[in-house]
């Protein structure tokens, strides 16, 4: 058996298990290969399933949730790469990556994979800057809004919010994947600045902003900006005492 | 367009309800269209509550409703709810949303909700030539295309734009969305749409929000669609979540991003941000920790300054060359002590009554309001909420809490009101407790101002310590003894910086002072008429002495003294003038007129905000507030009154 059948299986029962079902019915219905009992019963061998034919039920064993969880957990993660670090609709897959992304990322991104050098069909990858260097740590990261320093400006990753309410109020005011906010102030409130809008923020909201940065923006903004803020460096000695403390 | 009054009985009333983001001119807009007055403010949550009138364009008579700030229809807040309710209840025949063109692309989240709720929909565009100077061009011909519904640029001095409205508001063809989110939740849309009554208003926009499981549509479904299945509901969204596998939400939110993004990058063509610089670091400064504070204390001694001084002036002015030699004139020809006591004597109608009102509080008030107004419109108030936030999460006071607090500087009662956007128990409590309690409304503070600068900045300095620090001690106190029920969060948009515009300022002001004078002036000569029938029936002796101890032995002040807490109860404005009088003619020491500051300040909220306590928090505990502040009141004035004798 593949293993990539043997992943949509157990993916499937993953999802199963989570709405509460071991209908047999159900994961003949949901799994988008073609069913076979043969399957089932490989699983079950490998004692990943509990399976019982005259009720018509199967659940996952606790080895098979732990193999379904990395499965869940790496396919999940893949999406959310696409959709919210790339703003691409992840229904449309990777079609848009190569439109939306920054050079800085890809470098990230090139680092992490260990600077491959072909694609996965077989065509050669064009050298980056990072392969030459031979970085081995990605330059580009993702931290909370309320880390970066006054006056830089990123690009928001992703938001991990309350409550779809919450969403729906920060989506209302644009702080959203893909767009680009700067921060004014920290003390003594979060004060960002984006699509032309002041918002105050407290320190558990900002902090669950996701924002994409890398060294290079930094230093360059960081340098730009203390030069043009007025009350940056005003700011900057409150932060160090409140540190020194 | 005309304002009259003259119902055609042959056309029916047609309705139009203005809504937009908080601080996007809805309120301007109200004025002009309706030629009433609604309090206009550079900052989110100037109204409160909806607003209702009438007017006539082109011989059809409109009935438009202003309402407080709304993000979008699936909903954060009460005071949200209440908005959305009214647009499914009033069924409008109209919508106009206001966005303000600096911040076009939040508003359109707006938009696109709007849109779906399939009723005609006119887009009134402000601050068009502000966003330009900031470099943002938006092309209206080309938005008025791209949404299918018109758009007008809005001035309030231009007629022509006024026009334009005018015929868009008689014309007003339905609009449609163009937004579609897919097939799988299209059919999920369209099989909820068909099960809803054929006259439901906003369908589509009614199926979405149950799609994406808006809590409070539970209530709006069973008003509008009683034979609509809640399990049936249930069951779709399980199955399409399913379909799609990701949060129906999410979607949806993703596919209106998209929408906005495009049509911003359709409408809006962007250059590099000129001008407006000096503001926008002027804005940082007010906001900043350091530089934020002196700005803060600068505007509060400008403002000092101008009521102590001008207004003082003013007031001791008229006081000199016209009320003194009238009342002695009057006296000189009244020959019947009783009717001379009525009209002048200490409880004198006039002297109590109409000469208080007219002579000393109006100027002061006037002066006040003009230096208030001016720091509403040039949008630094909300400003104060970054300064003050992480004081207040001390105390208690978190999240959506600090504002309706800031906004209690203005009006206590519609800052009371406003708490209503509060979903934690415990900070709307705290909140409207302490609203209440310490916090000076715009009228009182002034007054306060004139009365303490009689006496000395320094008493100025220590009265106002004192109430901050008993709003501190109150509110530390009952975030302890409340139980905690989850903090909301606090994500808080703030105006930008303008310069202040003079009419608007005025005109402002007039209307304060005329609803000042409308509302407060027959309760001063009312009150001054029950105090004189109070003194000569004998009651108010009796009153005096049986408070002697608290009055004289607690608080230290002269017992007349208890005239004006009799008169704080009818209205905190006329105590005030009592108080400035008796500081004029030295009955006051400096120890006294501070403790008479504090505890007038202190004591009894006004009737007002005692029936919006009421309205909030319910009759009973609303009452029971009441009379803690008041008993608080004394016990801290008292001690106030103590610690200064053994301090100075």
């Amino acid at each position: 058996m593949k293993k990539r059948d043997q992943d949509e299986y157990l993916e499937q029962l993953w999802y199963m298990k989570e709405n509460g079902c071991s209908d047999i019915a159900v994961l003949k219905e949901n799994v988008h290969l073609d069913y076979t009992d043969t399957m089932v019963d490989i699983l079950k061998d490998k004692s990943f399933v509990n399976l019982s034919r005259e009720s018509q039920t199967i659940s996952l064993t606790e080895k098979g949730e732990v193999y379904a969880r990395q499965v869940i957990r790496a396919h999940r993660l893949a999406e959310r790469l696409i959709s919210d670090v790339f703003g691409g609709d992840f229904e449309t897959g990777a079609g848009e990556f190569e439109h939306t992304i920054t050079p800085a990322l890809v470098d990230g991104i090139c680092t992490l994979l260990g600077h491959p050098r072909e694609c996965p069909h077989g065509k050669r990858i064009p050298k980056g800057e990072c392969c030459k260097r031979l970085a081995t740590t990605a330059q580009t990261s993702v931290i909370p809004l309320s880390e970066l320093t006054v006056g830089q400006s990123a690009k928001v990753s992703y938001v991990q919010c309350k409550s779809d309410q919450q969403m729906h109020r920060l989506h209302g005011l644009q702080i959203r994947p893909g767009v680009l906010v700067k921060l004014h102030q920290k003390y003594p409130t979060i004060v960002i600045e984006c699509e032309n809008m002041s918002i105050a923020l407290d320190e558990e909201v900002a902090s669950n902003i996701k924002v994409w940065t890398t060294d290079e923006i930094m230093t360059q903004q960081g340098s730009q900006k203390r030069g043009t803020g007025l009350f940056a460096g005003l700011g900057a000695k409150v932060r160090r005492r409140r540190r020194g403390r | 367009m005309e304002h009259t009054d003259s119902i055609n009985d042959n056309l029916t009333t047609k309705k139009i309800i203005i809504l937009g983001h908080p601080n996007t001119g809805k309120s301007n807009l109200f004025n002009v269209l309706t030629g009433d007055y609604s309090i206009v403010a550079n900052y989110p949550l100037t109204t409160v509550e909806a607003q209702k009138a009438t007017c006539t364009i082109q011989g059809q008579r409109f009935e438009v409703f202003d309402t407080p700030g709304l993000h979008s229809l699936y909903i954060h807040s009460e005071e949200e709810l209440a908005i959305r309710d009214m647009l499914f209840t009033e069924k409008p025949d109209l919508l106009i949303q206001c966005i303000d063109a600096n911040q076009i692309k939040q508003s359109l989240t707006l938009t696109a909700d709007l849109l779906e709720l399939d009723l005609p929909l006119i887009i009134v565009l402000t601050a068009v030539t502000e966003a330009k100077r900031k470099g943002m061009l938006v092309n209206i011909d080309s938005m008025a295309q791209t949404l299918d519904t018109p758009v007008i640029r809005f001035t309030s001095i231009k007629d022509r734009q006024i026009d334009k409205l005018s015929k868009a508001i008689i014309e007003a063809p339905k609009s449609k969305t163009c937004l579609t989110y897919g097939e799988a939740i299209e059919n999920a849309i369209n099989e909820i749409e068909t099960s809803l009554p054929e006259t439901t208003l906003g369908k589509r926009s009614i199926s979405i929000l149950l799609l994406e499981d808006d809590q409070t549509v539970e209530p709006l479904l069973t008003a509008h669609a009683p034979t609509v299945d809640s399990r049936k509901i249930t069951t779709l969204r399980d199955s399409l979540s399913h379909t799609i596998n990701a949060s129906i939400s999410r979607t949806i939110a993703k596919k209106q991003n998209q929408w906005v993004d495009y049509i911003f990058s359709t409408v809006v063509s962007q250059r590099d941000q000129k001008g407006s610089k000096i503001l926008k670091q002027f804005a940082q400064a007010c906001r900043h920790p350091i530089v934020g504070p002196p700005i803060l204390i600068f505007f509060i001694a400008l403002t000092y300054f101008a009521v102590v001084h001008v207004a003082g002036f003013v007031e001791g002015t008229i006081s000199k060359t016209i009320v003194d030699p009238l009342v002695a004139q009057i006296s000189h020809w009244l020959t019947i002590p009783w009717i001379e006591a009525f009209l002048v004597g200490d409880y004198g109608i006039l002297t109590l009554g109409l000469f208080n009102a007219f002579c000393t509080v109006l100027p002061i008030l006037s002066i006040f309001f003009l230096m208030f107004g001016m720091l509403e419109d040039i949008g630094y108030i909300p400003n104060l909420c970054v300064l003050t936030n992480r004081l207040f999460s001390k105390i208690g006071i978190t999240g959506k809490s600090i504002m309706p607090l800031v906004l209690g500087f203005g009006c206590k009662t519609m800052a009371t009101l406003t708490t209503r956007g509060l979903s934690s128990w415990k900070e709307k409590y705290i909140a409207i407790y302490l609203i209440a309690f310490a916090i000076p409304c715009s009228a009182q503070l002034g007054l306060n101002m004139a009365i303490l600068g009689k006496t000395g900045i320094g008493a100025f300095i220590i009265a106002f310590s004192a109430l901050i620090l008993v709003e501190i001690l109150a509110g530390a106190l009952l975030n302890k003894l409340i139980k905690d029920d989850g903090q909301s969060d606090f994500i808080q948009e703030l105006p930008p910086i303008r310069i202040p515009n003079l009419k608007a300022i005025v005109t402002k002001t007039y209307y304060r002072l005329l609803w000042f004078l409308k509302e407060a002036v027959p309760i001063f000569v009312i009150a001054a008429v029950v105090l004189f029938f109070l003194d000569k029936s004998g009651g108010l002796g009796i009153l005096k002495s049986a408070l002697h101890p608290i009055i004289t032995n607690w608080l230290g002040l002269p017992i007349d003294m208890v005239d004006a807490l009799i008169l704080t109860m009818a209205r905190h404005e006329a105590a005030a003038g009592l108080i400035l009088k008796m500081v004029n003619a030295g009955d006051l020491t400096y120890i006294q007129s501070i403790v008479a500051v504090v505890i007038t300040t202190m004591f009894v909220p006004c009737f007002a905000n005692i029936v919006a306590m009421c309205k909030e928090v319910g009759l009973k505990t609303g009452l029971i507030m009441t009379l803690i502040i008041n008993v608080s009141s004394f016990v801290l004035a008292g001690l106030l009154n103590w610690l200064l004798i053994a301090l100075l």
